[in-house]
């Protein structure tokens, strides 16, 4: 089992978005702040996909499916 | 990152440039055709890999290969080298490309992932402004200036990763139907083993109570897999002595028999018949798929119609009524798509179900063929059963999958059966004849075993179709969630760069001090008003003059220039983007760039010349990094004037003994200095219609100005009582008449030894002192200390002083009123 990281505490702090940070970075930085708020994603999907993207993959369809699909 | 020197070598129409530049800023200027622009395509290869200007619309045919080198260089011979300052890397470093191998950076190693960023910098165009660029941002509709601003803040990052995640819930939504379709299948599939012609829970669940019943079970009340044979007491084994259920098997085969009965080969006929001719209709007109496929944007479309002609989807401005025909058109071809797509649809359902109807039956039959050493059947079975699968799944995509090779009009009727399959279904039907009947209970028994094996079936695609469910719905808020994040972080970004925008046209128009500006995403577009004289937001091209609009579109560039390249890339070429802007608010622009920008390094080309005596006088641009392109030829491109090294140029010419090209030189780069000169001390030279001086007008009308102009300064000295000041003058005026002297100033128009006309008649020895007398000339004019020209100031039309930029030369003209 991977280690799960349940409070995105510190993302929250981080929500402004810093202009040293690409576009990209500020865009996901917004977006798995609010993911937690709907009951739809377990903090380990949520984990999976803020890996995903830290790992630059976040485009890739198949990658998010599997995630998605994880119950 | 700066450059530091320059050398070109065959790009465009420069054989051979070299520029000295030390990482201040350069001015090109000379007339149309000069070659200047050469410049600007050789810095933008360098750095991106590509010359800008042979892309985009109207370059069709051009290519950098064929047309980024000279005309009669080879494109291995066409090489940019540059000595540079890069932040991060210590010393200057040396880059060079080749239009022979334009993707490939010649650098050091050490520098290569910088330089990397530098050129993903440069792709998107953050060093280059031209005139064209700046109808892109301010006259463009708004679809086009989002998409050139896009392309500067490189938002392909974000969009790849829209389009990945728009590709996830889209596949999710197809899979979420695929599974419903399985459901389906799966459901035909437990009727068939209940007998039940189509699949009714409710019906179903009394069957297998009945079955339930006859081997002694108590009903249950749902139907689950778990529950169905609970309970059941199993027949013992004389009850069946062989391994198949004749009963069971006679309706199996039965169900076959019926699939290829001539009722039945009617049917299938039909439907397939009209199910091509659907078919037909939408593959023989690719314009009603494509209207098909856009339906529902066209129908939306429509529906945000405003009457004022701007599209809905792209913003681009367009007749209102022809729009509205236009689309119209489309959503009237679509929907007549929709009827056919519906009516294939219902046709591929039908011949969905004439295979489903029998698949189960086949699988049984064939393993009961098998169970009964019948290898002959057994293998025409599965043909076939593997026939009907790949129909089942044509029939999911018809429009895109099915072929009309695969299933033959002429076997519509016997569903695509194999030859010869009735004659072995009955030798299996003889076989099961001949078999022994099964009891009841074991009947029950069986019919109640492949009842659950098929809920099964059926209770896991219901866990599909919920699991691909959820996940679409995770998708669906993952999408909204990231566009949601997206659009704050944009706006963010526009609030930022309009504020800086307002900023610097304030600067540039200080008497607009209310000025103001919004830009803001509008659908696809980016909507960009300005203010009118206080008289509301307007599109720039609405009220203001084009000069205003330049002055925009160059603030607005600089302002995303500003905030994207970070650091990185410290160059920035202007390449003859203030022709509209008239002289007063050109030394605004000078104003800008060196207090806005003091640390980048611009590079800009003009054919005005007054820009250029502007971009000099302001201290943009010192003397030494102006250089001037004439007389530009095919073999030898422009020739250069540069004042900083023209001395070391007549120098070598000298020791190689080509007094040709030192006399060339001395005179070109006389003729451009004392221009300078005569600019800066608003020096009076005769008028000619033809607009063409030469170095004899300048220098008369220089020489004549300073001597007038220091004859002033003394007396306004003396009117003073300042002694020191005009001691100090006396000792500049006995200099100047040397120097005046030593150029046989008095005599240089009669002396045909000196007549730059003749200079190249000279040896290297009668020369040398030619070129000496006249550096010594120049040195008058210039500061010793800053090394920039003097020039007169002005206060309300009125000369009150001749002064150098760093202010250590200063003649007060401006005379005391009071008589000693």
């Amino acid at each position: 089992m991977e280690s799960i990281d349940p409070t995105p505490a510190e993302h929250q702090e981080e929500t402004q978005p810093s202009e040293d940070k690409d576009l990209l970075d500020q865009v996901l930085l917004l977006m798995f702040n609010d993911l937690p708020t709907t009951d739809l994603f377990s903090p380990e999907q949520i984990e999976k996909l803020r890996q995903l993207a830290d790992a630059g993959s976040l485009h890739r369809p198949e990658r998010v499916i599997e995630i998605l699909q994880a119950e | 990152m700066k450059i530091l020197e320059l050398d070109i070598q065959n790009i465009r129409g420069l054989p051979n440039v070299s520029v000295p530049l030390g990482g201040r800023n350069l001015l090109v200027w000379g007339p149309n055709g000069s070659g200047k622009s050469g410049v600007v395509d050789a810095v933008d290869f360098l750095l991106s890999g590509r010359i800008t200007r042979l892309t985009g619309p109207g370059t069709g045919g051009i290519s950098l290969a064929q047309h980024g080198s000279h005309v009669d260089a080879e494109p291995e011979e066409a090489v940019v080298r540059a000595r540079i300052d890069l932040p991060g890397i210590e010393g200057p470093i040396d880059i060079s490309r080749s239009i022979g191998s334009p993707d490939h950076l010649d650098c050091p190693e050490e520098a290569r992932a910088l330089l990397s960023e530098v050129e993903a910098l440069a792709r998107r165009g953050q060093h280059i402004l031209t005139r064209r660029d700046i109808l892109r941002y301010i006259t463009a509709d708004p679809s086009s200036r989002a998409d050139q601003i896009q392309k500067l803040l490189d938002l392909s990052d974000v969009e790849n990763l829209r389009r990945g995640l728009v590709t996830v819930v889209n596949s999710l939504r197809t899979g979420l139907r695929a599974a419903q379709g399985d459901v389906g299948t799966q459901e035909e599939r437990l009727a068939a083993a209940l007998d039940l012609d189509a699949y009714r829970e409710a019906e179903a669940l009394r069957l297998v109570n009945e079955h339930r019943v006859a081997l002694g079970a108590p009903l249950i009340t749902e139907l689950k897999s778990q529950d169905i044979k609970a309970g059941v007491s199993s027949p013992s084994p004389d009850e069946s002595p062989q391994s198949f259920n004749p009963d069971l098997a006679k309706k199996d085969v039965s169900r076959i028999e019926e699939a290829l009965s001539e009722s039945r080969a009617a049917q299938v006929k039909q439907v397939h018949k009209d199910f091509l001719d659907s078919l037909s209709v939408i593959r023989s007109d690719p314009d009603l798929l494509h209207e098909l496929k856009r339906l529902q944007l066209i129908e939306k479309g429509l529906d945000l119609l405003d009457g004022s002609g701007r599209c809905p989807l792209c913003d681009t401005q367009l007749d209102a009524e022809a729009l509205k025909n236009h689309l119209e058109g489309k959503r009237d071809k679509g929907r007549q798509a929709k009827v056919y797509e519906e009516k294939l649809g219902k046709k591929a359902e039908d011949l969905r179900d004439f295979a489903t109807n029998v698949l189960a039956s086949i699988d049984q039959v064939a393993t009961l063929a098998d169970g009964l050493g019948d290898q002959r059947a057994r293998d025409l079975l599965e043909e076939w059963h593997v026939k009907l699968s790949s129909l089942q799944d044509a029939m999911d995509d018809p429009i895109g999958v099915y072929s009309n090779d695969d299933f033959p009009l002429e076997l519509a009727g016997r569903l695509w059966a194999p030859e010869s399959i009735e004659d072995r279904l009955v030798d299996v039907g003889q076989a099961i004849e001949r078999a022994p009947p099964a009891s009841a209970r074991q009947t029950s028994w069986d019919v109640l075993t492949r009842a659950l094996e098929r809920l099964s079936d059926l209770e896991g695609g219901h866990d599909g179709v919920a699991t691909v469910t959820r996940a679409s719905q995770r998708a669906q808020v993952l999408i909204d969630c990231f566009q949601r994040s997206r659009d704050a972080v944009l706006e963010n970004l526009y609030s930022a760069i309009r504020d800086r925008f307002v900023e610097f046209y304030k600067i540039l128009h200080d008497h607009e001090p209310d000025f103001s500006a919004s830009l803001q995403p509008e659908g696809a577009g980016l909507d960009f008003r300005v203010d009118f004289m206080g008289r509301g937001a307007y599109s720039p091209q609405a009220l203001h003059s084009e000069g205003h609009q330049d002055s925009m579109g160059l603030c607005l560039f600089l302002a995303l220039a500003e905030r994207l390249s970070a650091g990185l890339l410290g160059l920035i070429v202007l390449d003859d983007v203030v022709m509209s802007v008239d002289s007063e608010h050109r030394r605004q622009v000078c104003r800008l760039l060196t207090e806005s920008f003091p640390d980048k390094q611009f590079v800009i080309t003009t054919h005005d010349q007054t820009w250029a005596m502007q971009l000099k006088a302001a201290g943009v641009v010192q003397l030494g990094d102006m250089i001037h392109f004439v007389n530009w030829t095919l073999q030898t491109g422009p020739i250069v004037g540069q004042i900083r090294d023209l001395w070391e140029r007549i120098k070598e010419a000298l020791d190689d003994t080509d007094v040709n090209d030192a006399a060339a030189r001395l005179r070109r780069g006389c003729e451009q200095y004392f221009e300078m000169v005569c600019d800066s001390l608003h020096a009076r030279v005769r008028y000619n219609s033809e607009h063409r001086w030469d170095l004899e007008d300048w220098l008369r009308a220089s020489l004549s100005r300073y001597s007038e102009l220091l004859k002033n300064a003394k007396s306004t000295a003396q009117s003073w009582g300042e002694t020191e000041t005009v001691e100090s003058l006396n000792e500049l005026s006995s200099v100047k008449a040397q120097i005046f002297e030593r150029c046989q100033i008095e005599r240089w128009a009669v002396n045909p030894s000196v007549h730059y006309n003749n200079w190249a008649n000279l040896t290297p020895d009668e020369f040398t002192p030619v070129v000496q007398a006249f550096h010594d000339l120049c040195t008058l004019f210039e500061c010793s200390a800053c090394g920039q020209l003097i020039q007169v100031t002005e206060a309300h039309g009125v000369e009150v002083a001749v002064k150098c930029p760093c202010g250590q030369v200063t003649w007060n003209l401006e005379r005391s009123t009071t008589t000693s």
